[in-house]
């Protein structure tokens, strides 16, 4: 392999891959840059106002790229695509019906070159953002189900003495996955689940911090059993691997943490 | 990001007979709308009768009244939820993400149409018609050409062999005949 046939190779088609539209009001350069939705970024060059604008034409804001919209994770892309306008130092601008604008202003036709790099990584950037996946939808499925059965066993044989995601009237922010009164007591249960360790392990700080809190309630002394249920059929459960923490949170409740798989235990303790 | 459509690769037949097998659409005129959630957008649809397929088929065309852009859009929601076939008359060129073809070749610029190939990956290309860059252009500019176009393209008419047109609501549109984007008129410091 002779690499001058390489080199040749590569300038060529990098070089043939931007392509451009001549259009009335701008030069649109369809650039060699592409996003993870496989669409190529387009930077726009127009001189308006004695003042030479490579901008992304309000692309972006009026999703031309045609990204997702995982309107949960939106201060996250919004983090994101400032991080990536401070570093290329790109602006942006409303037009009167609200449509936002990126853009680079250049002095000279020399530094156009320099500020459609800069744009077209940006708009790469920006795009592949709003693009991503944030929610972990393997872990978000599993708590689900096992929150579910966890529900359905507890509503099954409390009935009307249970309430799911409650909290002690006094500390309205701390919510237990379910508290259940009876004889006048009051019993607060947790769920710990995971599919992995670290979100398993999360769990149970959690838990350690709620009971803890409850301590602090002045139904303290109502209460009669602060319990754990904890999902051993997780992939993130491992005794071994989470030994500190789980011996924390026994220090905390009422009985030992109660397997998924032992839940009838509960019937005994409530 | 999941780039491949699993329903089309398992059902290439069926999608191939969707997007080709003649098809008649019920309304003559295609009235444009306010579109619900983009207030630059216009809408409007027309139910489709196909020739052997007996599901819910909507021909459905979309324009922009910012700078013009149009699609056309086949959608079937009881087969899959995006539209199975569309031609973009303006935006980004599409990357046909292949080892096999050249780099520069893996771009196509727009109009173009959005079809999927037998591995149910997205892709785009141009037709004979579209190729032509003259051409192209006069259909990216003219709704009622890109009609037509999509027409032929999708084995589309009316029952009277004609094309569908749009009617649009002038006076609630707001925009000349040549619409573009007056950069004049935003602020860049």
């Amino acid at each position: 392999m002779e690499n001058k046939t390489v080199i040749e190779q590569i300038k060529k088609s990098f070089c043939n891959l931007t392509s451009f539209k001549e259009r009335d009001n701008a030069l649109e350069i369809i650039t060699a840059f592409s996003t993870i939705n496989n669409k190529f970024v387009s930077v726009f060059v127009t001189i308006t106002n004695q003042k030479i604008v490579v901008t992304d034409s309000g692309w972006i804001d009026q999703n031309y790229y045609e990204t997702p919209n995982f309107e949960e994770s939106e201060d996250l892309i919004r983090r994101i695509i400032y991080s990536y306008s401070l570093n290329y130092k790109v602006k942006s601008t409303f037009d009167k019906s609200g449509i936002e604008y990126y853009y680079k202003i250049c002095n000279k036709i020399e530094e156009v070159p320099s500020a459609v790099f800069d744009l077209a990584n940006f708009i790469v950037g920006a795009v592949n953002s709003f693009c991503i996946q944030y929610k972990d939808e393997k872990e978000e499925k599993e708590r689900e189900t096992f929150r579910s059965d966890a529900n359905t066993f507890l509503k099954s044989n409390y009935v009307e003495d249970v309430k799911l995601r409650h909290y002690l009237d006094d500390f309205k922010n701390i919510k237990f996955s379910a508290i259940i009164t009876k004889k006048s007591k009051i019993n607060l249960i947790t769920y710990v689940t995971g599919s992995t360790s670290g979100y398993f392990e999360n769990d149970l700080r959690k838990s350690i911090v709620n009971f803890e809190i409850s301590l602090k309630s002045k139904y303290e002394k109502l209460i009669n059993e602060k319990l754990t249920i904890i999902n051993d059929k997780s992939e993130g459960y491992s005794i071994e691997k989470s030994a500190s923490i789980l011996q924390l949170l026994n220090e905390k409740t009422t009985k030992e943490p109660i397997k998924w798989s032992e839940k009838e235990r509960i019937l005994e303790y409530i | 990001m999941n780039k491949t459509n699993i329903e089309i690769k398992d059902q290439f037949n069926f999608f191939n007979e969707l997007v080709y097998e003649e098809k008649i659409i019920l309304n003559k005129e295609i009235l444009l709308q306010p579109k619900k959630n983009n207030v630059f957008w216009f809408t409007g649809q027309s139910n489709v009768q196909h020739n052997t397929i007996s599901e819910d088929i909507v021909f459905m065309i979309e324009q922009s009244k910012r700078d013009n852009k149009y699609g056309i859009k086949l959608r079937c929601n009881n087969f899959i939820k995006q539209p199975y076939f569309r031609f973009d008359s303006d935006g980004p060129a599409h990357r046909n993400e292949n080892p096999e073809i050249p780099l520069e070749e893996q771009s196509i610029k727009t109009p173009h149409f959005n079809s999927f190939d037998e591995n149910g990956n997205y892709i785009a290309y141009k037709n004979e018609t579209l190729k032509n860059e003259a051409e192209a252009q006069i259909i990216a500019n003219d709704i009622n050409f890109g009609i037509s176009l999509f027409c032929m393209e999708t084995n589309s008419k009316l029952i009277d062999n004609n094309f569908p047109s749009v009617i649009q609501l002038i006076q609630e549109l707001g925009f000349t005949e040549n619409i573009n984007i007056n950069f004049d008129n935003i602020n860049f410091e």
